[in-house]
């Protein structure tokens, strides 16, 4: 997410002039983020065809609470915090209908599970805040700073939450695997 | 190189995190050591299978109907701007975008929380929905956290 001086000072101009009610700035906002942000949806809600709704939900909720932007962490991270949370909500909704477990969805379509699914699932066992860490870190490219501010928590918890996931997902993995699947 | 273990270390390595020297040190231990030599083999492994980001191509509408639904939760606050007390305008034109975002996103895409938020009293969380307070994003990342079972 680090870009350099010139980006950063160029992207604190349209900041300043979005907080000041020009459109256009903002607009040039939504273009310079919107791929990640789509992306990190996609990520964490597993699903890349909810990622588009989610992350226009992202980018109207950052507009409405713009003026509160301070500039004390940039303005990636910031978005991704909001999208962070945004995902969550929607996770929590969707985990209140019920689905398959893992071992249920392999007995019922053995082999043919896509691996695109079979990834949704095996994050879906993490801990919310290890499934964020490890998206964060792996698919986004963050790094344990990054994570921290976005998670609001120290670097610390960072290494662990990855350590965690990584001993998890790699144990699921094995399991899957040796369970006759992908 | 005879040195110890240190799985934090390896991983820090793993993730680019450590400073050129350390690295280099590490990167001869890895050549050594099997162990550390799988277990960051293993990581990569689970990354590549399950944390791939997806290739995207973003509809060529995405920014575009971005800004439509920034549009449409300007227009009736600037209306209501016109005819009423200066002191006023602010704080209901806060409200009046939130409540207007609630209720201009289709209901099937509806995510934010703000039935719970509603039901459980909890003032600050009243307050977000209500939008006398707009959340900020470590309110909301606060509230998420504390919500997990
Ligand atoms: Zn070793």
């Amino acid at each position: 997410m680090t870009s350099n001086p010139t980006e950063e000072a160029e992207e604190l101009d349209l900041i300043r002039a979005a907080q000041a009610g020009r459109r256009s700035a903002f607009e040039a906002l939504v273009r310079r983020h919107h791929v990640r942000i789509i992306q990190l949806c996609g990520s964490l809600l597993g699903n890349q065809a909810e990622a588009e709704d989610a992350a226009q939900e992202v980018f109207l909720k950052a507009y409405v609470s713009l003026t509160r932007f301070e500039g004390d962490a940039a303005f990636g991270t910031w978005l991704h915090r909001i999208a962070v949370n945004h995902c969550l909500d929607l996770l929590r909704k969707r985990a209140r209908r019920k689905t398959d477990s893992l071992d249920e969805l392999v007995e019922r379509e053995g082999r043919a599970i896509e691996a695109a699914d079979l990834a949704a699932r095996l994050l879906a066992t993490l801990p919310e805040e290890q499934r964020v860490a490890i998206t964060l870190r792996e698919t986004q490219g963050l790094n344990y700073e990054e994570i921290a501010k976005v998670m609001d928590c120290t670097v610390d918890s960072v290494k662990g939450r990855l350590k965690r996931a990584r001993e998890t997902l790699e144990k699921s993995l094995r399991h899957f695997l040796s369970a006759g699947g992908v | 190189m005879a040195e110890m273990h240190d799985s934090e270390k390896l991983q820090a390595y793993y993730d680019g995190e450590l400073p050129p020297v350390e690295r280099a040190r590490m990167q001869e231990h890895i050549k050594s050591c099997a162990d550390c030599r799988h277990a960051v083999e293993r990581w990569r492994e689970v990354a590549r299978t399950l944390l791939e980001p997806p290739i995207l191509r973003p509809s060529d509408r995405f920014v575009a109907a971005v800004m439509e639904d920034v549009d449409a939760l300007e227009r009736p606050v600037a209306e209501r701007a016109a005819w009423l007390p200066g002191w006023l305008v602010p704080s209901l034109a806060l409200a009046a975008s939130v409540l207007i975002f609630y209720l201009s996103l289709p209901s099937s895409i509806v995510n934010f929380d703000s039935e719970t938020m509603l039901l459980s009293g909890d003032e600050t969380q009243l307050a977000m929905v209500l939008g006398s307070q707009p959340p900020r994003p470590d309110e909301v990342l606060g509230l998420a956290l504390e919500q997990q079972p």
